[in-house]
């Protein structure tokens, strides 16, 4: 499995992926744009709209039969934060021809699909339609709304708000209730004519055979536009640390509470270099083996789950935990005991070999899942030689103890955020 | 052991077994891939309260005592299962539903010793007195913890009045009242039946050696005698206990559910049935319907829109769930949809779209080991072979789906609604 990266234009590159073991072929746009609370909302807005119609095909309805008759050709688009920037994926994933029932060639279809998805939407004037513009922001803004609807994931949204605001990063992706309120149709083709301008864009296609002639046209769509200050993909901006940790407590109409705790972190970008972090953080608190499950979950029962994570691009590293009320600050402590421990190589060399092996192995199923391994090339950037699972393999596999706890050291108590019930 | 190797001519082929104590085993072979996915499972689920073995006298167990014992049987007395897998790099996991009780592992490298302690401590039952009291703690936390989520309460709140009889009402973990009454020994009853070979099943897709797999799990199988299990029956009929229910949560948009009750012949639903109430779904309310469209222009729906035809032994039942503002405004729409179908018939165009996208969902599902696994389990509860759905959509008419709407009847329906408020 080779990958050889393909310029199709001033900053777009893209990649075949070839792999046999799918029944599928997955082509992918990844688009990264610089977050700003200006412009955040729209941003992230937009892949949603790009994918509900197009010239071709002006209603929903429309596209969505199309999509059926390609076989259930599966249309999907994401936003998400990365570093200092907004990175935004549209895909189409399609069965192969072979399996056709009428002998065409659903590939081809599918991907002209979505490249005119993208380069012809349904536009007019220097604006998209008010009624798709009007129906996209009622469901951002629902989405936004029913973030609250799950604890979990809220209370870590609400931590994210405390540890980076006025970073852009500390918005929640699809921004707040008001900045979408505020979009219109032409706010939204701004953002369209940002996106084609200024991302920098990485298309990916995974699959047994490159769609003949795919690169050759986005050649052609790119060369008509005129692209500059080209978003710099890698870029990040790492938090500082505090003096002294900020605290946030908030209480709802919950059983159970939840604690969030987040921490600054020394390591940060991409790459290899940051290898040790997520070592240091699975070892901490990541499989069965880790500190937080097996003491401060099993042995010392004080959470329901307790759990870290780091995002090595930005870094920083976030303890989750599910607790009863009583016991927050008792659960800070044991926290914050076990992290000293793996900062002080306190830990014993079944837990580092089955962190290796459970990387190891999760890395390795990368190859069996055109999804993942998406979601892999789309954020390797490299120039000389992109970074695959199988070195990463490698790379992590020589990492010493010493390295995973001068990552831990770097990690620092930043912010706190409690979520508990209401006062009896 | 009966054996034989079911193939098609595009997917691949895969081996199906039934050992001489009744274990059922599904292997495909997946060389391309790096990883193994497994199961090791048993027919066995939160509805299984009622049943007797070998025609002895009927017995009650308390709800929720399969997912007790799922959450003991990780445990045995050399040590944690999760513990083990840690060390060999695998992810493993377990869970219950309404009619099965599966362990799994997945993994890329070390697959037999996977598979060893897979196959191990599945069979080896281990309860005390003091460790069931330290669960019973833990998972009535976890049923705790249910209460407060609103997804699973609209769901829960539509079957307990759509169900007289039926345990498929009641919480998978049971309620803190019912997992009070689980002890050692009931557990020890509920494991030497259901988890007797002739009632389990191990499917496994990826990259292994049928021969070898089949060699092991024979050498590793405890001796035990058949036994025969006879499954309670519950009797339901159309009508259901109220047509609404709601339950006011914190949430920041309605939520609803709605249900329609069906009575099918038998009761585990035929490959055909299942094909045609997901076809029927589809041309009803799915993303090219009149209706979806009707619904998301008038600021009714969200991304959060979705539908199942949900089935088991004995239930049977089509549901709508989202969030709104206005669920009363949904049922009706709904309902005048159904009305709308019965008598103009349906769109050939969209039945053809439907079809086909069915079809490529079908040959998708072979891209990943997990979901041809769980492809497998499904055929292991319900019978027939991981093509058949290929097969049998090519049958479906625009005919079937007509007749089916009849089993979309106003009054055995019921709206589950979350309302706003304390």
């Amino acid at each position: 499995m080779s990958q050889t990266v393909v310029p199709l234009g001033k900053g777009v590159d893209g990649i075949f992926i070839e792999n046999h073991r799918f029944n599928t072929t997955l082509v992918s746009f990844h688009f990264f744009l610089p977050l700003s609370a200006e412009n955040l909302a729209a941003d992230a807005l937009l892949p949603y709209l790009l994918t509900s119609c197009s010239k071709d095909f002006p209603d929903y309805t429309a596209l969505n039969k199309k999509l059926f008759s390609l076989y259930g050709a599966e249309l999907s688009c994401q936003a998400s934060k990365r570093g200092d920037n907004l990175h935004l994926r549209i895909s189409i994933v399609v069965i192969n021809d072979k399996f056709a029932l009428d002998g065409t060639s659903i590939v081809k279809k599918a991907t002209n699909l979505l490249t005119s998805l993208i380069f012809n939407p349904s536009v007019k004037n220097g604006a998209f339609s008010d009624e798709d513009v009007k129906r996209e922001k009622r469901k951002t803004m629902e989405r936004i709304e029913g973030e609250i609807n799950d604890k979990r994931s809220f209370a870590k949204t609400r931590l994210l708000n405390e540890m980076f605001l006025p970073d852009p990063y500390g918005i929640f992706t699809y921004g707040t209730v008001e900045d979408v309120s505020r979009l219109d149709s032409k706010t939204l083709y701004s953002a369209w004519q940002r996106l084609l301008k200024s991302a920098y864009v990485r298309v990916n296609v995974v699959g047994e055979k490159f769609p003949e002639g795919l690169f050759e046209t986005l050649k052609e769509n790119f060369a008509k536009i005129e692209r500059n200050d080209i978003t710099d993909p890698e870029k990040t901006t790492p938090l500082k640390t505090r003096k002294e940790v900020k605290v946030v407590e908030e209480r709802y109409n919950v059983t159970q509470g939840k604690l969030s705790m987040g921490f600054s972190s020394e390591t940060y970008g991409q790459g290899v270099k940051t290898f040790p972090l997520l070592l240091a953080t699975d070892i901490f608190g990541g499989g069965p083996y880790s500190k937080l499950f097996t003491n401060v979950r099993e042995k010392q029962s004080l959470c329901y789950y307790c759990s870290a994570s780091s995002v090595r691009q930005k870094g920083f590293m976030v303890v989750s935990s599910g607790i009863d009320d009583k016991n927050a600050e008792r659960v800070i402590d044991a926290v914050l005991k076990e992290l000293s421990a793996v900062q002080n190589g306190d830990f014993e060399e079944f837990a580092l070999n089955a962190s290796k092996k459970a990387i190891t192995d999760s890395l390795n199923a990368y190859y069996d899942s055109s999804v993942a391994l998406d979601a892999w090339y789309g954020t390797n950037f490299s120039k000389e030689e992109i970074l695959t699972p199988e070195a990463a393999i490698e790379a992590i596999n020589n990492i010493s103890k010493e390295e995973i706890m001068n990552a831990a050291k770097g990690l620092k108590l930043h912010t706190v955020y409690k979520l508990l019930s209401q006062e009896e | 052991m009966e054996q034989k190797v079911i193939k098609d001519s595009l997917l691949g082929e895969y081996t199906y077994a039934v050992l001489d104590n009744g274990l059922k085993v599904f292997v495909m072979e997946k060389p391309e891939f790096s990883g193994v996915y497994a199961i090791f499972g048993t027919r066995y689920g939160s509805i299984d309260t009622k049943f007797s073995k070998n025609g002895e006298k009927e017995i009650n167990v308390p709800e929720g005592i399969a997912h007790f014992l799922e959450h003991k049987l990780f445990e045995s007395e050399d040590g944690d299962a999760f513990t083990k897998f840690a060390a060999t790099g695998a992810y493993a996991n377990a869970f219950t539903s309404f009619d099965r009780t599966c362990y799994l592992f997945s993994c890329s490298k070390n697959f037999e010793e996977n598979l060893d302690i897979l196959l191990s401590f599945v069979q080896s039952p281990y309860f005390t007195e003091q460790t069931v009291n330290k669960e019973q703690g833990i998972i009535g936390q976890e049923i705790r913890m249910y209460l407060d989520s609103p997804p699973w309460r609209v769901l829960f709140n539509m079957l307990e009045n759509m169900y007289e009889q039926h345990p498929v009402k009641i919480d998978i973990a049971g309620t803190e009242k019912s997992i009070a009454q689980i002890d050692a020994k009931l557990l020890y009853e509920c494991y030497n039946t259901f988890y007797n070979p002739a009632n389990m099943f191990i499917c496994i897709a990826g990259n292994v050696k049928t021969r070898e797999v089949l060699y092991k799990i024979k050498k590793s199988i405890k001796p035990c005698e058949k036994i025969e299990i006879t499954r309670g029956e519950f009797k339901e009929t159309k009508k259901v206990k109220s047509n609404y229910v709601s339950q006011n949560l914190e949430v920041a948009s309605l939520l609803f559910c709605l249900g329609y009750k069906e009575i099918l012949d038998s009761n585990i639903a035929t490959v055909k049935e299942r094909i045609v109430a997901d076809i029927l779904l589809e041309i009803l309310c799915g993303e090219c319907s009149p209706l979806y469209r009707k619904l998301t222009d008038e600021g009714l729906i969200n991304d959060e829109f979705s539908s199942e035809y949900f089935v088991g032994n004995g239930y049977s039942c089509f549901m709508i769930d989202g969030e709104s503002s206005f669920p009363e405004r949904i049922r009706e729409e709904v309902e005048k949809e159904i009305d709308r179908l019965k008598k103009e018939g349906i769109e050939k165009e969209l039945f053809e779209a439907v079809k086909r996208s069915a079809y490529g969902d079908a040959i998708k599902r072979f891209d990943s080991n997990e979901s041809i696994v769980m492809g497998m389990v499904d055929c292991a509860i319900n019978g027939g072979d991981l093509f058949q759905h290929i097969k049998a959509l090519k049958e479906i008419t625009e005919e079937d789906i007509i007749n089916r709407l009849k089993a979309l009847d106003k009054k055995s329906s019921v709206l589950s609604v979350i309302n706003k408020g304390e």
